[in-house]
């Protein structure tokens, strides 16, 4: 019995990790579309096979979520439900009302609402939270400083070039890479969440050892389920971080994924889970701001950022529920 | 003088960044540090930007007949 729980929760993670392609990786692509480097249907292609290339880099930021963020001895195979359908629920909401939320902190908040309920304050890891805090707010900023300075130093390198059509032309092929790019920075991240919350049910359930690494079979499992959620859309999404935040050409689309790429690849490395969305989000803002500061849409930029301040706690307390119920009819 | 609105921004955000310092786990401080930095850098730059303009402006009202 409890070995079928057991699967039927990876199946249930599986599913967050393709509504986390579903919702978030369509920002991946956002620029590539909304400068026409890309037709929207082989622009998903793209995203969702870098998506999946990202099976060859490390896995800390599973180790960060698997023991970092809540006392590994709390979690069962209940509280991972609970803390995976407070994140799913809060991102089928935000998904509804178009609003660019992040999926990574739904998890996180979900996670941490399902252990509360479940063992109370003192299951969390303060330290873990702390850092995941600080770059909710710092993985924004450092992606609006890189794309204003990737941006401005492209200026600076170009703005005596008079051929304009042929710097436009090498722009669109260099936005390529840097889609690619950031689709891999993606999947670095967002998947590596699902890794760690299979790792920590593995370990609940004693089917590998306490400091185990992320086992082949998940690795697949989580890159090929984001990869699918990636190709099956998100559009609305789209819509708003590509067109409704500034207008991009080729150069600012290029700028702001490099500036979000570079942010991804470092957290990713030191195991931080941070959101793609604020990172992409802030390095448009930061692209846009090269212009003017009126060339950014603060009204939409406004409502991202109280997506960010709901976030955790929304997933947080549908979590905190939903573990409730489960230990009420258990 | 009069001192645009994106050197405020940067300035902000490089406030924030040493703001949040003290609760950055230690390893990860010269992140807040180098950002903040960078911020400072567009911040100053953008200010010298604005009171260059000013000062083309102004000579050109100057040169009108």
């Amino acid at each position: 019995m409890a070995d079928v729980a057991l699967v039927l929760v990876i199946l249930v993670a599986l599913v967050f990790d393709f509504f986390n392609g579903f919702h978030d990786a369509a920002n991946s692509i956002a620029t590539v579309v909304s400068t026409r480097v890309l037709s929207p249907r082989l622009a998903v292609l793209w995203a969702a096979f870098f998506n999946f290339a990202a099976l060859f880099l490390g896995t800390n930021v599973a180790a960060t979520i698997a023991t970092g963020v809540v006392k590994p001895a709390v979690f069962t195979i209940g509280v991972v439900f609970a803390g995976l359908v407070g994140a799913i629920a809060w991102d089928v909401i935000t998904w509804y009302a178009g609003i660019p939320t992040s999926s990574s902190h739904a998890l996180v908040g979900g996670m941490m609402g399902a252990a509360v309920a479940a063992a109370g304050w003192d299951s969390l890891i303060r330290s873990g939270i702390q850092q995941i805090a600080v770059f909710i707010v710092l993985s924004p900023i450092i992606g609006l400083l890189l794309g204003f300075t990737i941006m401005t130093t492209v200026f600076w390198l170009f703005h005596r070039s008079r051929r304009v059509e042929r710097l436009n032309k090498t722009f669109r092929r260099t936005q390529l890479v840097s889609a690619a790019a950031f689709s891999l920075g993606h999947g670095t991240n967002d998947a590596q969440k699902t890794m760690g919350v299979i790792l920590a049910l593995l370990i609940a359930a004693h089917k590998v050892p306490a400091n185990s690494g992320v086992p082949w079979w998940v690795k697949i499992s989580a890159l090929a389920a984001i990869a699918l959620g990636t190709a099956f859309g998100g559009w609305r999404i789209v819509h708003t971080m590509g067109a409704r935040i500034t207008k991009l050409q080729p150069v600012s689309g290029m700028s702001a994924e490099l500036a979000a790429a570079g942010t991804l690849f470092f957290t990713a490395h030191a195991g931080i889970p941070v959101s793609t969305t604020h990172t992409i989000t802030g390095a448009i803002v930061g692209v846009g701001s090269t212009q003017r500061l009126s060339a950014v849409r603060w009204g939409v930029a406004g409502r991202v950022v109280w997506a960010w301040i709901l976030t955790i706690p929304g997933a947080f307390a549908i979590a905190w529920m939903i573990e409730l119920i489960v230990r009420g009819l258990s | 003088m009069r001192i645009g609105r994106r050197s405020l921004v940067f300035l902000l955000l490089a406030v924030i960044c040493l703001a949040l310092l003290p609760l950055t786990p230690a390893d990860f401080r010269w992140v807040n540090l180098s950002m903040a930095g960078l911020a400072l850098f567009w911040s100053v730059l953008l200010v010298f930007e604005d009171l260059s303009r000013e000062r083309w402006a102004r000579s050109r009202r100057g040169r009108r007949p």
